[in-house]
């Protein structure tokens, strides 16, 4: 099956730049790219064709280059996702930009912002057919979905993490998805909402699902060593605790915190169930040297990934102990869900 | 018949119920921050406890500021401290060891003759001037002590100690005084019921009182009912001496 994308730019032609990245998506197996001009693509908004599309991509900076007939599209890059998401809300609508640093983040006005560069790599094409794969699965399915065991079942959560996947849903999706119909939310569908929980929420802070580094810690070792050698070492084990529900493919691996720590737990091997960080690298005869130790107070066996205060963006979290760090003032509590910690440099030896 | 392994399972949900709450309203008035990560490892351990393994918690040390602080003859900081261990299996074996102090640091120098019952003591140094020990020792024989007691003063954790002056005298073990069982839940809702701190007002929520109230049925069921049957089956026996009795919880 190919995936209709909707691409749409004021740079139409003569743009190699441009032409690259769209015959380079095309040739992905299951994605068909079309190029729209704003002005066409608005006029086209009612029109079937449009709504047959899958995913619509904006550029963010619009040149005000003029239509072949001569007219100029007045909108910008963000005002157009905004249009599309309102007039078309069952569409996923993405941003895409040369002066975006990051590869993938989210907003409030798009479903996800893309970096020009992460299309022209395997991982963004790839990245983009399966996103459309997964909008397409939740919004054939979201009818069927009544309740949070359904959607459960739809992210293929183990039974040892349903309890902390449920506690962690957002009320508005407590009663699954057919059934919401939230009337200051309306006009964006469930579905897309719920995407872009999985998206921003789920599967990027630490709670029901933790990251490889998160990982690391709870065996009570070092990222080098988990990395080289842990991790081969249990991969089919580990493997059975990683998520693998819709947009993991295009989403940094992440594992069910409770099922990791279930295997955690099995691994000690103890009579009595304690804290398997401790226990796992004396169990298995783990050197020292490559047992987790807090960047800050530098006793083994820290509890938390924290990031420097300084750093305004959260790609490099360091282990610590939960005692030594902060939690910024003005975080909103998420239930379920850790706060994002600081590393508490004031208590550095 | 009590079913095989049900004060396991059903004590293991209240104290997940426990950790969650204090994970919650810890997180949201930071009082017992430094000791989050340890309770939401707890909270993952009472989840992975599987049929054939029992549990073994560190109860960290949580640390609230008293909003009436103590007065004797200078103002002081004051502070209440709980923390300790619990071991519990599906024989309904408890070994628990809960400590809770009472901390003082005094604004300036007092003296014994201050009239206020104390000695001498230093401005701004740490002092222990209350400690509690609630335990439960069922995993022990016969001993001739209750098996569920409290003590006063006795050996401190060195975690909770820290540099605070001691002078309870650490090797006064007796008397272990007689109570039904007090476990960690319903430490935490008494001493917080009694001092005035910041926790007071979440620790009396309905949810809150719902974890208690869970609690209570537990040992009303595990201990109150069974020594009210067992006692008044003769005439023999006293309450004290029944207290000093193994007993396993399950049965």
């Amino acid at each position: 099956m190919k995936y209709k994308v909707l691409f749409v730019d004021d740079v139409l032609s003569g743009n190699n730049d441009q032409n690259t990245i769209i015959s380079g998506l095309n040739r992905e197996q299951n994605l068909k790219v079309t190029v729209m001009h704003p002005v066409d693509a608005i006029v086209n908004l009612e029109n079937s064709d449009v709504k047959d599309y899958s995913l619509i991509i904006v550029d963010y900076k619009l040149n005000s280059n003029p239509h072949p007939d001569g007219r100029i599209s007045k909108m910008n890059g963000y005002s157009l996702t905004s249009m599309f998401k309102e007039k078309l809300p069952n569409i996923p609508v993405y941003l895409i930009s040369e002066i975006i640093v990051d590869e993938v983040s989210m907003g409030e006005h798009y479903d996800k912002k893309l970096s020009r560069h992460v299309l022209t790599i395997p991982r963004g094409k790839a990245l983009l057919a399966s996103d459309c794969e997964d909008h397409r699965l939740l919004f054939d399915k979201f009818e069927s979905l009544g309740d949070s065991d359904s959607l459960g079942r739809l992210l293929k959560v183990p039974k040892e993490s349903i309890e902390s996947f449920k506690n962690s849903l957002p009320i508005e999706f407590k009663g699954g998805l057919s059934s919401n119909a939230d009337p200051v939310q309306d006009s964006e569908p469930s579905f897309i909402r719920f995407a872009k929980w999985i998206n921003q929420v789920l599967l990027n802070r630490s709670g029901p699902l933790m990251d490889e580094k998160e990982l690391a810690i709870l065996f009570g070792l070092e990222f080098d060593y988990f990395n080289n050698k842990f991790k081969k070492d249990y991969e089919s084990e580990l493997a059975d605790c990683e998520y693998q529900g819709v947009f993991s493919r295009s989403n940094e691996p992440r594992w069910w915190s409770q099922a990791a720590f279930n295997f955690a737990v099995k691994l000690a091997d103890e009579e009595y169930v304690s804290n398997p960080s401790e226990q796992i690298p004396k169990v298995l005869n783990i050197d020292e040297k490559h047992w987790s130790k807090c960047v800050i107070c530098t006793e083994y066996f820290p509890e938390c990934i924290a990031f420097e205060a300084s750093e305004e963006k959260l790609d490099k979290g360091y282990p610590a102990h939960w005692r030594c760090t902060l939690s910024a003032e003005d975080q909103v509590d998420m239930l379920g869900f850790n706060p994002i910690l600081y590393l508490d440099e004031s208590q550095s030896e | 018949m009590a079913k095989s392994g049900r004060f396991f399972e059903t004590y293991k949900s209240n104290l997940s119920s426990y950790f969650k709450y204090l994970y919650s309203h810890g997180n949201v008035n930071g009082a017992l921050k430094t000791t989050l990560g340890t309770i939401q490892t707890n909270q993952k351990i009472l989840e992975a406890a599987n049929k054939n393994r029992g549990v073994s918690l560190n109860l960290p040390c949580f640390e609230v500021p008293l909003l009436r602080p103590v007065q004797c003859g200078a103002d002081t900081k004051s502070y209440l401290s709980i923390g300790g261990r619990i071991k519990f299996d599906r024989q309904g074996i408890v070994d628990q060891s809960i400590s809770v102090c009472l901390f003082i640091v005094p604004d300036k120098d007092i003296t014994a003759s201050s009239n206020n019952g104390t000695t001498d003591m230093k401005a701004n140094t740490r002092y222990v001037v209350r400690r509690f020990h609630f335990d439960m020792d069922c995993n022990l024989d016969n001993k001739g002590w209750p098996i569920s007691h409290i003590q006063y003063g006795g050996k401190i954790l060195d975690d909770q100690k820290g540099d605070a002056e001691y002078h309870l005298i650490k090797n006064i073990d007796l008397p272990r005084i007689p109570s039904f069982p007090l476990d960690i839940i319903q430490v935490t809702n008494f001493f917080l019921h009694q001092f005035e701190t910041c926790l007071k007002k979440p620790f009396s929520l309905p949810d809150w009182r719902s974890v208690v109230i869970e609690n209570d049925n537990i040992w009303k069921e595990h201990y109150i009912k069974k020594m009210l049957e067992e006692t008044s089956k003769t005439k023999k026996k006293t309450m004290y001496e029944w207290a000093c009795q193994p007993i396993r919880f399950n049965s």
